[in-house]
């Protein structure tokens, strides 16, 4: 800090050297050299200065991660067993965003989501939890100071888990490559790197037209 | 400029194909027919009514279902294929013991949309009704019916048997999928009820595709996992060979709410419900597939056999991959016919009695009278519009197809030839 004032001063003497060398065409080579790296020299001090020139303005954070956990309720369309399917479970949901000085960020989400789990009544019980674990793209834009809309599309693997009584378990997957999200959310800043809020979340998934809508209750980092 | 263009042209193929490779199956139940004219009829056996088969021609009134009609009795119905737009009848009978007459009552559509209509026939005890049960005579039959409402009237009339060269050249025509995609059937694809019901569309063989389970049970599904093309949504997702058979059966539903079939049931289907001959087991080459086909193909034979059904189950080899399991079980291919669809000399090399070359390879006239010669029957697949299926059966000398359409194709060989 103590060179800002030195500066100025340190340019106004290597213009004067250089305008005094040409003016009397007595500059030699030696002298060139030292203006050359002189102004090299104070260039670099100039960037320094212009980054640090607003000392009271905080640091901006350009990444953030946030995680959401809540309930979420799936829509039942299943055409065979459908009343055998627990339609309330939970998501967890978590992206990495790049946020510029702009309204829109940009980042990947990705998270596991409980879309339902299916049980069948004696004698014949099976429990079957179908899941997703989707990575997708996402968007989100500021609509406000405190509120944000979020859209986000890619793949998900779909996992299948199933539980009998009698033969054991069994594990499947699937693959659903075009799905999107939507969400609306409030965002409340405790201070430069930590935030909560909260934000409704639909999520489809193509591969099986699988649909639900979370409340999730979100934490954010920002670095 | 031109790496962009070959990439559109890349993109746009690549959309083309996933549009059209992949047909839905597209369930379309026939219209409701009050059967009134099959009430209190009695049963016809089946051979009698199989005399019925022929060249019929439109004898009077509405010209709009055709002019000229193929007539093939399948175990269960009588169906007529027009020479127009692949239109069908499929019709249930009865004798009408009170007039001696023979009743028809079912529906009609084209093969290829959703138009469609009821339809009833009758033929009089003196049109030919009393030759037909009596004698075995169909060529004074005179069928008289209505269709549609409001009612308009045909006239169908005998025209002639089919052809000395039809009748020595049977022609394997085979559902592909079990019953033939294009004519929008109620039944889902490799489905027992298709398997039931294919040969009223025409076909004299089925084509099903081979999966194994996850206790190795082979089942006959098309795709290795759960699409909604082919099953209800239901809590299984993921590849059938993840789940029992059990599982499946209690879980998973076809598109027509049929559960997916083992290939044992759809087997015993085809000996028991229909007169149809020709198997092709398309099979996807799971590891080991043929030694757990081995059980299952071996007990339909003995059963054929023991309800004296003459049948033929061919395996399909359509890869190097599925040649290979094949090789690893050579007791399967020392009891059962298989088909090659790589090449003549791979049908040759293994041993195969059918070659199966993809439509698209052309009439391979020299593979396909070479084949002849070693006693080597050869199907095309899957062969569904009707100007191919009428060009290489006029250019071709192919012993069958798979259709996805086979109004066309039965209507094509059976009045052309």
């Amino acid at each position: 800090m103590a060179l800002f004032p030195t500066i100025p001063l340190m340019w106004y003497m290597i213009i004067m050297h250089f305008i005094k060398g040409f003016i009397i065409n007595k500059v030699n080579m030696y002298l060139k050299r030292i203006i050359i790296i002189g102004i090299l020299i104070n260039a670099c001090l100039m960037h320094a200065i212009a980054q640090t020139t607003k000392p009271t303005k905080p640091k901006k954070s350009k990444f953030a991660f946030y995680a959401g956990f809540g309930p979420n309720y799936y829509f039942n369309n299943l055409q065979l067993g459908k009343q055998y399917v627990n339609d309330f479970n939970y998501s967890f949901a978590g992206r990495v965003m790049w946020e510029p000085e702009h309204l829109l960020s940009i980042g990947i989400e990705s998270g596991y989501y409980r879309l339902y789990t299916f049980n069948t009544p004696q004698p014949t019980q099976v429990h079957i939890s179908n899941s997703a674990i989707p990575l997708q793209i996402i968007l989100s834009m500021k609509i406000s100071p405190a509120f944000y809309v979020n859209f986000s599309m890619g793949q998900s693997v779909l996992l299948n888990h199933i539980h009998t009584e009698n033969m054991g378990d069994l594990n499947s997957s699937g693959f659903s490559v075009a799905d999107f999200s939507g969400a609306i959310g409030y965002r409340h800043k405790l201070n430069n790197r930590f935030s909560i809020g909260t934000e409704a979340k639909y999520y489809y998934s193509s591969g099986f037209v699988d649909r639900n809508v979370a409340l999730l209750f979100v934490g954010g980092y920002h670095f | 400029m031109r790496i962009t263009m070959k990439h559109q042209h890349t993109y746009w193929l690549l959309v083309l194909v996933i549009f059209f490779s992949c047909n839905k199956n597209k369930l379309m139940f026939p219209p409701v027919n009050a059967d009134a004219n099959l009430a209190n009829t009695q049963a016809i056996d089946n051979a009698v009514v199989k005399n019925m088969e022929g060249i019929y021609s439109l004898n009077d009134g509405s010209n709009s279902l055709g002019t000229q009609f193929v007539c093939k009795v399948s175990k269960t119905k009588v169906s007529f294929f027009s020479n127009q737009s692949g239109i069908l009848f499929i019709l249930s009978y009865g004798l009408n013991t009170t007039d001696g007459s023979i009743q028809f009552a079912g529906f009609w559509r084209y093969a290829e949309n959703a138009t469609q209509g009821t339809i009833n026939f009758s033929i009089a005890k003196t049109d030919g009704a009393f030759d037909l049960i009596a004698n075995g005579i169909a060529s004074n039959i005179l069928l008289k019916g209505i269709f549609n409402s409001p009612q308009k009237s045909i006239s169908l009339k005998y025209e002639r048997p089919f052809s000395q060269y039809v009748l020595a050249h049977e022609f394997i025509i085979l559902a592909h999928g079990t019953i033939p995609l294009k004519t929008n059937s109620p039944f889902a694809v490799n489905s027992v009820n298709g398997v039931i019901h294919s040969e009223d569309y025409g076909s004299n063989g089925i084509e099903t595709d081979i999966q194994l389970t996850k206790d190795n049970v082979p089942i006959c599904m098309h795709d290795d996992s759960f699409d909604d093309r082919l099953t209800l949504k239901g809590p299984l997702y993921g590849d059938f060979s993840d789940f029992t058979f059990d599982i499946l059966e209690q879980y998973a539903r076809l598109i027509d709410g049929e559960k997916i079939p083992s290939l044992a049931q759809e087997l015993q289907a085809f000996v028991d419900s229909t007169t149809m001959k020709y198997v092709w087991l398309d099979v996807k080459g799971d590891e080991d597939i043929f030694k757990y086909l081995e059980p299952v193909v071996g007990n339909a034979y003995a059963h054929a056999k023991a309800v004296n059904r003459d049948v033929i189950i061919f395996a399909g080899l359509p890869s190097d991959d599925v040649i290979t399991q094949y090789k690893k079980q050579p007791s399967y291919g020392a009891q059962f016919p298989c088909l090659c669809e790589l090449s003549l000399q791979d049908a040759i090399d293994n041993n195969c009695q059918y070659f199966g070359p993809r439509f698209t390879m052309g009439l391979l006239l020299d593979d396909v009278n070479k084949g002849h010669t070693l006693g080597i029957k050869t199907i095309s697949w899957t062969l569904s519009d009707n100007t191919t299926i009428l060009d290489y059966l006029q250019n071709g000398k192919f012993d069958g197809f798979i259709s996805d359409n086979t109004p066309y194709v039965v209507y094509d060989y059976y009045a052309l030839h």
